[in-house]
């Protein structure tokens, strides 16, 4: 079980994120939403380390995360937002970073990490095998950079909007894959994203941030997905009607346009 | 080319420029040395086992040092125009030289004072361009972060330059003038044996210093954040880096002066040739830099012989281009 206890996260003079609590248990995807510059990255960054947190605690099986950089990436694997660089790299030498916590500080992998970043890359990007990434279309990319995060096999997952850029098609399909990862390998995974609708169909629980960083609610898709609630947040008009196949509730904007 | 053939080819490389350094252009024949005539004999020894020697020792360690203090440059930058003489790391090294050499400063365990100060100036070079070359966290932009990055090193080697013009023109001694003049134009003719140890420990020092972050330099491909999720601490791996260079870059700087571009065409030869990781990246580039910076030596002091050039003229004829190619690439 993964759990935040009233975290507190100052930028400067900004607080980006109010005592945000959640607790998210193996096997469960939880989907970060809110409006831009809600904090949702930042959540993500200070889980992984890149933060420092001003106030509360990050417990993972009732214990402090560690403090340790190496120990901590052993823990939680992280795809931030964008693409870093590597675009002269191969998918295989791609996903043999993600092997870096495991590895000696001179760098050889052994049998374990190649058949770490093998697994990884069968289970996401077989068809890219021996591709670079700079040849690749954006959804490609984005797809070739999981075998990364997988192959450091690392019970925490957190993916950083890592559908911002892509068409619906890829959208499903790279969630689709975050899911199906986080039931088989009974990890905890947080998705940040900005696709209710999406984030709907595919998420177990959703976090829903305010604009103060504050959680506006929390728990289930049914308990989020409601239009006060959405209202208030995104500030603008909205209503939920459940989804025609699966029921599942889906937001429809009623902005009304000039004319 | 496989991973080892590289290295392979790089080594043969390697000993056949030395190899052609020690005998091309030579007054006499290294038959000589077993010459009937103890005069031919003495010359010979003279040349061939001592004055040769050292000077190609000296070109095939300043070569490999400059070569791996810019193979770890780029990669901390991610940048591959990132190199010593560039970033005014080399400035700050010949600084460093020439405030021992005005102040007259001491000679410390046999060693000239200039080495250590170089090593001094350098290493602090190196962090000012680093904090003043890195942008916000914000910015996604690497083309304009790359640049932006150059032009520091193009205003601090600029700035370093005129405080070391400032200090020769102050202390008004002509020796230290035409030291100076040395230092700029880059040379391997004042090269010596307790030089050439000074320039072995030192390349040791910054290989191993570098090789052994072979892990965390090759994860900053991905980008800095995803390095620093992978577990890496940037910090740290920063300055080791960035002592490591300024070391390295130094030491070369003492013994032979401003030579640029090699720290900038042997890393990218060896890339080309598939070497990206610092395994292979980090020895190929030393390889690559003392063949490169040994074979430019010789070509300095024959190809127009009487007249010796200084070796950076060659560095640079060759490294310019290169630079320009990557530059309209960036």
């Amino acid at each position: 079980m993964l759990e935040l206890r009233s975290l507190s996260v100052q930028l400067g003079a900004r607080r980006v994120l109010q005592e945000v609590s959640l607790s998210v248990a193996p096997g469960q995807l939880c989907a970060v939403l809110g409006p831009n510059g809600s904090g949702k990255s930042t959540l993500l960054r200070s889980l992984v380390g890149l933060v420092a947190p001003t106030g509360g605690e990050m417990l993972w099986k009732g214990r402090p995360l560690p403090a340790d950089k190496r120990a901590r990436a052993r823990l939680v694997s992280f795809l931030p937002q964008g693409f870093g660089g590597g675009n002269e790299m191969t998918v295989e030498e791609m996903a043999m970073l993600g092997r870096t916590p495991h590895l000696p500080p001179y760098g050889t992998p052994t049998a374990t990490d190649r058949d770490a970043v093998e697994a990884a890359i069968t289970r996401a990007a077989p068809d890219l095998r021996g591709r670079k990434l700079g040849q690749l279309s954006g959804g490609q990319r984005q797809r070739a950079l999981l075998p990364r995060v997988l192959a450091t096999e690392a019970p925490i997952l957190l993916l950083d909007e890592p559908v911002s850029a892509l068409d619906v098609r890829y959208q499903h399909e790279i969630l689709g894959l975050a899911r199906q990862v986080t039931r088989e390998e009974n990890l905890v995974t947080l998705v940040s994203l900005h696709g209710l609708n999406l984030a709907a169909l595919v998420a177990d629980s959703m976090l829903l941030l305010d604009s103060s960083g504050s959680v506006a609610a929390r728990g289930s898709v049914a308990d989020v997905m409601r239009a006060e609630i959405l209202e208030r947040v995104y500030e603008m008009p909205m209503r939920v009607s459940p989804h025609p196949e699966s029921g599942i509730p889906q937001a429809q904007s009623l902005w009304k346009f000039e004319e | 080319m496989s991973r080892r053939s590289l290295l392979l080819f790089l080594v043969v490389l390697c000993i056949g420029v030395a190899v052609f350094s020690l005998v091309w252009g030579a007054p006499i024949s290294p038959l000589d040395l077993n010459s009937a005539s103890p005069e031919k004999r003495e010359v010979a020894r003279a040349i061939f086992l001592s004055l040769r020697p050292t000077r190609v020792v000296a070109a095939l360690l300043v070569g490999a040092s400059l070569s791996v203090a810019g193979a770890g440059l780029q990669t901390l930058f991610r940048n591959p125009l990132a190199e010593p003489y560039l970033l005014g790391i080399s400035a700050g090294g010949a600084l460093g030289a020439t405030v021992a050499s005005a102040f007259k400063l001491p000679v410390f365990l046999g060693l000239d004072a200039a080495v250590p100060l170089a090593w001094l100036g350098a290493i602090a070079s190196g962090f000012l361009v680093f904090a003043l070359g890195r942008s916000d966290e914000s910015s996604f932009d690497s083309s304009s972060r790359r640049a932006r990055l150059l032009l520091v090193g193009v205003a601090l080697s600029a700035f370093l330059s005129a405080l070391l013009a400032l200090i020769v023109a102050l202390a008004g001694s002509a020796d230290l003038a035409q030291e100076t003049s040395f230092w700029l134009l880059g040379g391997l003719s004042r090269a010596g044996a307790t030089q050439n140890v000074v320039l072995a420990i030192s390349l040791a020092f910054g290989f191993l210093l570098l090789r052994f972050n072979a892990r965390d330099l090759d994860a900053l491909a991905a980008g800095d954040e995803d390095a620093m999720a992978l577990g890496v601490d940037y910090t740290t791996l920063q300055k080791r880096v960035l002592i490591a260079a300024g070391i390295l870059a130094a030491s070369s700087v003492a013994v032979a002066g401003l030579i640029g571009f090699v720290g900038l065409l042997a890393p990218h030869l060896v890339r080309l040739a598939g070497g990206r990781d610092a395994k292979i990246l980090l020895p190929g580039a030393a390889l690559g830099g003392a063949a490169l910076l040994c074979g430019c030596d010789t070509l300095a002091h024959s190809a127009f012989a009487p007249i010796e050039v200084p070796v950076g003229i060659f560095t640079a004829l060759l490294g310019v281009p290169l630079f320009l190619t990557l530059a309209r690439k960036m």
